[in-house]
């Protein structure tokens, strides 16, 4: 695949970082995220992980540009997304948790809409690079489908295929595998890697999957109530001596205590 | 549904809207934005009416141009006709404003003149001021008016007869001479009226429907013509009396006379009476019908005045004069 | 306050939505599919119920007409006072509404959707500014489909008070003399500001519900609210700009 995509001419590809300086964010006045600053490296796989609730998909819609934060900066490759230029000079993607997919188009056009508004390809070129999108999440048979005649992992890989004809620097994953059956849960898990061992492409993965997270991530970022607790490598991460992350990575069932009868519990 | 054709269709919906647009605009006509063809023609009136541009021009009834323009100039309507090409219209012709209806379009009515040569472009066609039916009711009351003066004098005159015997014959010879012109003015009154009235009939009558109304229309126009000729009988009656009594013919013999002349009289004054009486009937089916609320009150105006006077007539009694005079005779 | 704040933001925010979907305007020849599309939806597809429905007015027309000027045996009036309520008020009101009806709630309803499901925060995310996508084409398209539908409207309503007032018993009007009114008395000015009021309406139905769609927040609870905010705005925007607009061009 890699020799193909070389053959075909594509793009150069480089990979960017993005930096959160000091972001908060409250609506009406009730804080959602409370000063998160952290980095993330060109190349890398960073997965936020947290509970629901926590503020992760709302951080993840900061980063990118959808909303305009109440505190700090978002930096992406050295540019403030605040900045209306900066979406039009950078490459990146958003796979939203629902897939996000234009009901009102086939598969095939959901795919095609970004370069066919960008007027990137002729029409030989862009049918070639979305039937190849379509391949690499094996989904070249859910071409002529629409949206609603799609299973919840099709949809979810629809979407991933939609990211990946933008040929961006930058994934933006949020959720990529709620709702999914293990397997299921593993193909995507494994396509994202992929994704980043052909086109070297920086991934930012909120989740709440221990199996991505401790998988593939490079780095991990622990989110719990719009605080960050930690960043570290998963190894780090298993190793943590904080209860709350020991406790939201492995926790103990234990039937005769339960937790939501604990004084403590918050959640 | 595939993409040519609701591309297809869309196309020819639109289309089909931009002829349904260029229909309406050639039917109704009033465009202004392609120039009639044709030769341009002006015509200076007093009065324009309501004559707008886009209104017809219409010779013998057939439409041939339309009224491109109306403009003041020095005090004076003028309208500016363009006239279809192949359209001759004779030099002495007489252009005049016409109703359509009591409400409706005014149009320019051209009578044909008999002359061999045609009109120019540019050049100016004659005018005709023409009576619209409130001048027809003022020119009733007008006319009224001066018959009843004429009525006084000549009673007066009669009086005379009845205890001034040399009187007699200065008197009515002095009434008649002094009244010729006011008569033949009348006269001539009469006659406009009548014809103002003849004119109106085709514009009444496609606006009543209620057959009674539009009889009572075309009698009032027949009534004004009746007055009108009775109104001749009486100056030709008294030019005879007088032309007798000059040839020493007694004033027994006048007095005599005197009866026709009264009957003359008494004839007029009840044609007057009834074309009143017609118009206060027709009065309720017209006045519903006007919608331009001035022209009812002006109408109802006109139509109080000429009743007015007409009533006055009655009951100042020339008549019961005359035929007092006419009875202590015999 | 706060209301008055809501209706200066929907203003404002309807202003705004106008300003950027035209600033797009020069992208249109690149997708006059969409246009097309847009003009058969609005358009075509609306054209059968703008016909049913303005057959009706004109024969309700006719027939309230020829009730009322019998009194006064004025049935030849009839199709002056038809061709006059259609051509300058009627066609225009009526298509207008329709519109908000038919096209209006659909235009709410489906970009509230596609905001309630992020289908517009991935348009967003593409680079691909909602305004120049969802909304310049059906602003055009409007512009483009009012004059037909309205000069329609305007036909089909004549004719349907000919026929009535041809064949019912107390009128029995000649169509000859009902036509002949209508061409006495209406005027192709009349005809045109009904075009110019119908033009300026159907393009203010298309905003409002392109915006209060646009600006549909929460589940999908909320998409049903967007469609009963857009219809009932639109409706009462029609009839304020109707008197505004109607003497505005009377002073012309």
């Amino acid at each position: 695949m890699n020799q193909n995509a070389v053959e075909n001419g594509e793009r150069q590809r480089s990979s960017i970082g993005l930096k959160i300086e000091n972001f908060s964010k409250s609506y009406d006045l009730v804080p959602v995220l409370n000063n998160i600053s952290l980095e993330v490296n060109p190349g890398e796989i960073f997965v936020i992980m947290g509970p629901s609730g926590s503020g992760k998909s709302v951080l993840l819609k900061h980063v990118a540009g959808l909303e305009t934060p109440t505190n700090g900066r978002i930096i992406i490759d050295g540019k403030d997304i605040a900045q209306p230029r900066t979406r039009r000079e950078l490459s990146m993607a958003l796979v939203f948790q629902a897939g996000a997919l234009f009901n009102s188009m086939s598969v095939f056009d959901n795919l095609a809409l970004y370069p066919r508004e960008h007027r990137l390809y002729d029409r030989a070129t862009l049918r070639q690079k979305v039937m190849r999108a379509l391949e690499t999440l094996s989904l070249q048979d859910a071409a002529k489908k629409h949206p609603s005649q799609l299973s919840g992992g099709m949809r979810k890989r629809v979407a991933i295929a939609r990211a990946l004809v933008m040929e961006p620097e930058l994934i933006l994953y949020d959720e990529p595998t709620s709702e999914l059956d293990p397997t299921m849960a593993a193909t995507i898990i494994e396509v994202i890697a992929d994704l980043r061992e052909e086109f070297g492409v920086t991934s930012l993965v909120v989740s709440h999957d221990r199996d991505l997270a401790l998988t593939i991530a490079d780095r991990v970022a622990i989110l719990m109530h719009g605080d960050l607790l930690e960043v570290d490598t998963p190894a780090n991460i298993k190793r943590s001596e904080n209860p709350k992350v020991k406790d939201f990575l492995n926790p103990v069932i234990d039937i005769k205590n339960p937790r939501f009868k604990k004084k403590d519990y918050s959640s | 549904m595939s993409h040519t054709l609701n591309t297809a269709r869309v196309g020819l919906f639109f289309l089909l809207g931009l002829a349904l647009i260029w229909v309406v605009y050639q039917s109704l006509g009033d465009g202004t934005f392609f120039r009639e063809e044709g030769y341009r023609v002006s015509a200076q009136f007093d009065d324009l009416k309501q004559l707008k541009p886009g209104d017809e021009v219409r010779m013998a009834g057939v439409r041939i141009g339309s009224v491109t323009e109306t403009k003041l100039v020095r005090g004076r309507g003028e309208a500016v006709l363009t006239i279809n090409p192949h359209v001759e219209i004779p030099e002495d012709s007489i252009a005049s404003v016409a109703m359509a209806g009591l409400l409706g379009n005014n149009f320019i009515s051209i009578q044909v003149g008999s002359s061999e040569t045609d009109m120019e472009e540019g050049a100016a066609i004659q005018t005709r001021p023409t009576l619209d039916f409130n001048d027809a009711f003022a020119t009733i009351g007008d006319i009224t008016s001066k018959v009843e003066t004429f009525f006084e004098e000549v009673s007066r005159a009669v009086a005379v007869i009845t205890d001034d015997d040399d009187g007699l014959l200065s008197n009515l010879n002095e009434v008649v001479r002094d009244n010729r012109d006011n008569l033949r003015e009348t006269l001539a009154n009469l006659r406009e009226v009548s014809t103002a009235l003849a004119e109106g009939e085709g514009t009444l009558g496609r606006l009543i429907r209620d057959d009674e109304a539009y009889e009572s229309l075309l009698g009032i126009g027949r009534s004004v013509e009746n007055a009108a000729g009775n109104a001749e009988l009486l100056v030709s009656d008294l030019r005879e009396i007088v032309d007798q009594i000059k040839t020493g013919e007694g004033p027994l013999g006048a007095l005599i006379y005197d009866e026709t002349t009264g009957d003359n009289l008494r004839r007029i004054v009840q044609n007057l009476g009834e074309v009143s009486d017609k118009l206060a009937a027709g009065e309720g089916t017209l006045g519903r019908l006007l919608a331009d609320e001035t022209l009812y009150h002006d109408l109802q105006a006109v139509l109080q005045k000429a009743e007015r006077t007409i009533d006055g007539l009655g009951d100042q009694g020339p008549i019961t004069a005359v035929g007092i005079a006419a009875n202590a005779l015999f | 306050m706060k209301q008055i704040n809501n209706i200066l933001e929907h203003f404002g925010g309807v202003l705004i939505l106008c300003v950027r979907s035209f600033a797009y305007l020069p992208s249109l020849p690149l997708q006059w599919r969409r246009l097309i599309e847009q003009c058969f939806l609005i358009g075509y597809t609306t054209f059968p119920i703008v016909a049913i429905l303005s057959f009706f007015i004109g024969s309700v027309l006719a027939l309230q007409a020829g009730y009322s000027l019998q009194a006064v045996a004025g049935q030849d009036f009839i199709g002056a006072l038809v061709g006059l309520s259609l051509a300058r008020e009627l066609a225009p009101v009526m298509t207008a509404i329709l519109l908000a009806g038919r096209v209006g709630s659909a235009i709410s309803a489906e970009l509230a959707t596609m905001k309630v499901y992020q289908e517009v925060d991935a348009l967003v995310t593409m680079n691909i500014p909602p305004e120049r996508i969802l909304v310049l084409p059906r602003l055009v398209a409007i512009l483009l489909m009012m004059p037909v539908l309205t000069i329609s409207a305007n036909l089909i309503g004549w004719l349907g008070g000919a026929i009535i007032a041809q064949n019912i018993e107390f009128i029995q009007l000649d169509q000859r003399i009902y036509f002949q009114g209508i061409q006495n008395f209406v005027k192709f000015r009349d005809i045109l500001d009904g075009l110019i009021k119908a033009e300026i309406f159907g393009f203010f139905v298309i905003l409002v519900s392109c915006h209060v769609g646009l600006r549909t927040t929460g589940g999908p609870r909320e998409i049903g609210a967007s469609v009963t905010r857009a219809v009932v705005i639109s409706l009462i925007l029609i009839l304020v700009l109707d008197y505004f607009v109607t003497s505005a061009l009377m002073k012309f």
